[in-house]
């Protein structure tokens, strides 16, 4: 009878990838869960990218008279089966993992965004088509997709980023074609076209700009996605291809190792990759809380 | 024919709306719910026309049908002798800036994330392009002209009141010089003292300007105000239509009577001796039979065999009822 | 005033902010009693301290606003003495509190028969199924026959005229001495409208209760309340009985309260505006609140906070209207 129960409310909780998600405390200690996990990622990108330019070490240079060497003063996380030096090896793993990941969700989240808005925005046989056909991608697993893929293009850091980008968009296209369907029955939004707006301008000024928040919220829980994601790749030997490291890769090489004692071969790859979910997720939690926060108000 | 003498203005011929029925108990998919059935009007530029029945009568469905901004099943809307709800559209458009719709909920219609200023200046922007300056200067314009300070173009749509509020979605109506305002319920959210305030602007607009006004209302005495011509819905019907004197001081239908009693007059004391006709929602109109036949505290046989048709009481006053003004002894 | 016999007694309510201690109250020194079967209208503009003096009686107050001074009886029993798990004893019991919005106080998930009758168990014990007879019984006698056979429904089913009657039937379930109605149909059409009223006017005879029923529509008030109280920017400006008050209110204030209703028949007329706006609870001005909008004001209005006096009414103001106008 009254339509306050029927109008659409902005759905906060996406589908798909992210629904599983369980909630973090948006706060620890005093510290703010966004800040924390800025802070933490900020650090990460600072020893990829900086850190080698205070331990300048070729990662790929072989020292045969060190081989599995336990960390020391002159390798301070120890050397690989092959010699070479893991610090150096970590620094460089990390400027591939987190450009790679980040690359991806930048490809996961435009593509998304475009289909889910055209979806949203179009007519109605537009939007039944591009569902239909979002639903026809999402019914493969995306591990046969990416295996398929990988297997007839070469694999290095720019087609990784295309490929992890290809399994990402569907999560965002669906979000935002759903909040793109929400937001133009609002009432501003018919107002705007009343006085003449297109699509176009409705997209941009109105529709964009509100699931603008949301979007990078979930583009903070994509970015961790990807990262395991090419740590998952890396294992099926589908990654970064040696001799160039990631961090998936040198978990995956050294995981036979670690068995018979060389536990800084896995222990400082994985806690790499530990620090980078965690600090995306977190980072995530923590915009949702303030989001949720100012929605309420 | 009166056709040309109103060729200037909106006239509404059979206008139908069916919305897709909610599914329920016993409703199968494709059925489909009917907002408004055969509606007609006249509205001659400069009038106001008073929509008034329940809640779920129509009353926002026919002002959005009207601007085409709800998908219209039959009838013509005849604006200027054009009929509109034939337009694609892009010839619709001209036509668009000329019609404005004032929203029954002021903060629904207003972007939460963008400014007053913005919100004033946005038709601004689309319908004629102006540049940042002269929108700002428009905006301004705007504002006075409905009293509202120029401190408020900087604020956002929550640090306003609901008064201010109703009237900046009323200047931003005005941004595109219409001729037509539908104004949805424009002052049901507010306290008498700011509803007196809206009522009066819109009524000093309407003698400056010229404007036509479709007035939505379920309360009486603010379209007893404000509009020469009332139209009276029930279930999507138009049940009763005419001058506004003519229909308050003795109306014809059961339900303008009802609705005439149930308006709050001061009168201290009189509630328990006349109490409110009973509304209690019934399912399902009884087919064949007067819509308003379960509600109806005049009915008699006759309205549960026949659906009355609209016809004229004299000058310009077209009721739909078997029994228009009767005392009659009811079957109920 | 004497307060025997009185069902709600309040008397010298004064509600502040509790950061901003300098800034002046948001409602100051009220006083006001409403005996058994008897109903009082508050009335006044938006943000006249209407709903904030309903929170303090339920001890409800917003975060941020809180009782400075002022006693709250209900039965002749002092509330804002007692603790918080004694006074939701007393909330639901023996005072019930109904809102614009039912939907924010009716829980979305748990059905209105339900609801009901746990609120009844939860006050007054006895075994789930006579909970649920009583609950039945209520929503018929709130004219919510079909909801009282049969299954239970979710308040989302309901109409809003429907829940708001399931707001009535929760807040009489108890058999409350005392029903709080801040607004209660501001968002119902005008049929709903006075079928709601009707209905709780029809309790308050029927059972004795005493009504306190809030609203900016001084129409509603006349015709539905045996006295009114009107609020202008945190204190009573007037009081009086609800027949005598429509005909010749004496404070400006209630006059202009008035006469901003348009009438049917139209008189042709304008609507009589009130000029300017209520003034901030931060910026109140010097004297009598409501000088800067006054049509009588006079040079003393601005020195002179006016104290009440009775004269037919309870008033205050300086240059009174007309007894009869
Ligand atoms: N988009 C829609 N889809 C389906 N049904 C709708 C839609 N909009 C309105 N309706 C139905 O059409 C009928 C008329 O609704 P409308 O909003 O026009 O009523 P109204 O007279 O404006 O009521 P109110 O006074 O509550 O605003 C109602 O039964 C409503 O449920
Ligand atoms: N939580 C709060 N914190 C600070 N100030 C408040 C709070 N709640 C209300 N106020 C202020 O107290 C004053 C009275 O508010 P109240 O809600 O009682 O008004 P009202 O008479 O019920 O108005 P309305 O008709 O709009 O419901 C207003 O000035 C308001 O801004
Ligand atoms: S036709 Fe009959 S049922 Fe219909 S309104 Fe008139 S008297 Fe009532
Ligand atoms: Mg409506
Ligand atoms: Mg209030």
């Amino acid at each position: 009878m009254t339509d306050d129960t029927t109008r659409a409310q902005p759905t906060m909780h996406p589908g798909g990838l992210f629904q599983r998600r369980r909630r973090w405390p948006a706060t620890f200690g005093r510290v703010r869960a966004d800040m924390g996990g800025g802070m933490l990622f900020l650090a990460l990108v600072l020893f990829s990218w900086i850190g080698p330019l205070l331990y300048p070490h070729d990662p790929l240079a072989i020292h045969t008279h060190h081989i599995l060497a336990a960390p020391r003063s002159r390798f301070p996380l120890g050397t690989d089966a092959l010699g070479r030096n893991v610090l150096a090896r970590l620094m460089r793993g990390g400027q591939a993992t987190l450009a790679i990941s980040l690359w991806a969700s930048a490809i996961g989240l435009l593509a998304g965004l475009l289909y889910g808005m055209t979806a949203g925005l179009g007519p109605g046989w537009l939007d039944r088509a591009l569902m239909r056909l979002l639903d026809t991608l999402l019914a493969i697993p995306s591990l046969v997709l990416m295996i398929f893929f990988a297997s007839i293009v070469p694999l290095n850091e720019t087609s990784l980023a295309l490929l992890l980008g290809l399994v990402a968009w569907p999560g965002i296209a669906r979000l935002t074609r759903n909040e793109a369907l929400a937001a133009r029955e609002r009432d501003y939004v018919r107002a705007a076209r009343q006085f003449g707006a297109g699509r176009l301008y409705i997209a941009r000024v109105h529709i964009l700009r509100a699931m603008l928040p949301l979007v990078i919220v979930n583009a903070t829980f994509l970015m961790a996605d990807m990262i395991l994601g090419l740590s998952g790749l890396s294992f099926l030997g589908l990654g970064i291809q040696p001799p160039h490291a990631s961090w998936g890769g040198l978990l995956n090489s050294g995981a036979g190792l670690a068995v018979i004692g060389s536990w800084w071969l896995i222990a400082f790859p994985g806690l790499a990759i530990f620090l980078a979910i965690l600090a995306m997720n977190m980072l995530g939690q923590g915009l949702l809380a303030r989001l949720e926060g100012e929605l309420r108000e | 024919m009166r056709e040309d003498v109103v060729s200037s203005g909106l006239r509404v011929e059979g206008l139908s709306v069916e919305y897709a029925a909610k599914r329920g108990l016993g409703r199968t998919r494709g059925d489909t719910h009917k907002a408004l059935a055969d509606v007609g009007f006249i509205l001659p530029t400069g009038q106001t026309l008073g929509v008034v029945g329940e809640s779920g009568s129509g009353k926002t469905t026919l002002g959005h049908a009207v601007l085409r901004m709800t998908p219209v099943s039959r009838g013509r809307i005849l604006w200027d002798g054009v009929d509109l709800a034939t337009l694609s559209d892009r010839d619709l458009r001209p036509y668009r800036r000329q019609m404005q719709l004032v929203f029954q909920d002021p903060y629904e219609a207003m972007n939460p994330r963008m400014s007053i200023g913005r919100i004033i200046a946005e038709p601004l922007l689309l319908a004629y392009g102006l540049d940042r300056h002269a929108r700002r200067e428009q905006a301004l314009r705007l504002l006075k002209q409905v009293g509202l300070d120029e401190s408020l173009l900087g604020r956002r749509p929550r640090a306003l009141s609901g008064g201010q509020r109703q009237r900046v979605t009323l200047a931003r109506a005005l941004a595109t010089a219409p001729r037509l305002l539908v104004l949805d319920e424009p002052t049901s959210g507010l306290d008498v003292s700011l509803q007196a305030r809206v009522l009066n602007l819109l009524r000093d607009l309407q003698t400056d300007k010229g404007l036509s006004y479709l007035f939505i209302s379920h309360d009486l005495a603010a379209v007893a105000y404000i509009a020469q011509r009332l139209l009276v819905l029930f279930q999507g019907r138009v049940m009763e239509q005419g001058p506004t004197d003519a229909l308050l001081r003795h109306p014809a239908h059961p339900y303008t009577a009802a609705l005439l009693a149930a308006q709050p007059s001061a009168v201290p004391g009189r509630a328990p001796k006349d109490p409110a006709p009973a509304m209690n929602p019934v399912a399902d109109p009884v087919p064949g039979a007067c819509v308003y036949y379960q509600w109806c505290g005049k009915a008699l046989p006759r309205c549960r065999m026949e659906a009355p048709d609209l016809t004229s009481l004299g000058a310009d006053h077209l009721v739909a009822c078997h029994y228009p003004g009767h005392e009659t002894t009811s079957i109920h | 005033m004497t307060t025997d016999g009185l069902t709600l007694a309040v008397s010298g309510l004064t509600l502040g902010l509790t950061r901003d201690r300098r800034a002046r109250p948001l409602v100051e020194d009220l006083s006001f009693g409403v005996a058994r079967g008897e109903m009082l209208a508050f009335v006044g503009e938006s943000g006249s301290g209407k709903s904030l003096t309903a929170a303090a009686i339920f001890g409800l107050l917003p975060a941020g606003v809180q009782r400075i001074a002022g006693s709250i009886r209900v039965n002749g029993s002092e509330l804002t003495t007692l603790s918080e798990r004694r006074l939701r004893a007393w909330r639901g019991r023996d005072m019930g509190l109904i809102f614009q919005n039912p939907l924010t106080a009716l829980s979305p998930s748990v059905g209105v028969q339900a609801q009901i009758a746990e609120t009844y168990r939860v006050h007054k014990g006895g075994t789930r199924d006579a909970a649920r007879a009583r609950a039945r019984a209520l929503l018929a006698e709130v004219g919510l026959k079909a909801l009282a056979t049969g299954g239970d429904s979710y308040p989302h089913q309901l109409s809003g005229g429907m829940r708001q009657r399931v707001m009535i039937a929760l807040a009489a379930a108890c058999d409350p001495a005392l029903i709080v109605a801040d607004e209660p149909t501001t968002a119902l059409d005008v049929l709903i409208q006075a079928q709601i009223l009707d209905l709780l006017a029809r309790l308050q005879r029927e059972r004795g209760l005493a009504v306190v029923f809030i609203t900016h529509d001084l129409r509603l008030a006349a015709r539905y309340a045996d006295r009114i109280l009107v609020l202008y920017a945190g204190r009573a400006v007037e009081e009086g009985d609800a027949a005598q008050f429509f005909t010749a209110p004496r404070h400006p204030y209630s006059r202009a309260l008035r006469d901003a209703i348009p009438t049917i028949p139209a008189t042709g007329g304008r609507l009589t505006e009130i000029p300017g706006q209520p003034p901030e609870p931060r910026a109140l001005p010097a004297g009598c609140r409501f000088a800067p909008r006054c049509p009588n004001v006079g040079d003393d209005c601005r020195r002179t906070e006016p104290a009440m006096t009775f004269d037919g009414t309870r008033f205050a103001c300086l240059h009174p209207c007309a007894k009869m106008s």
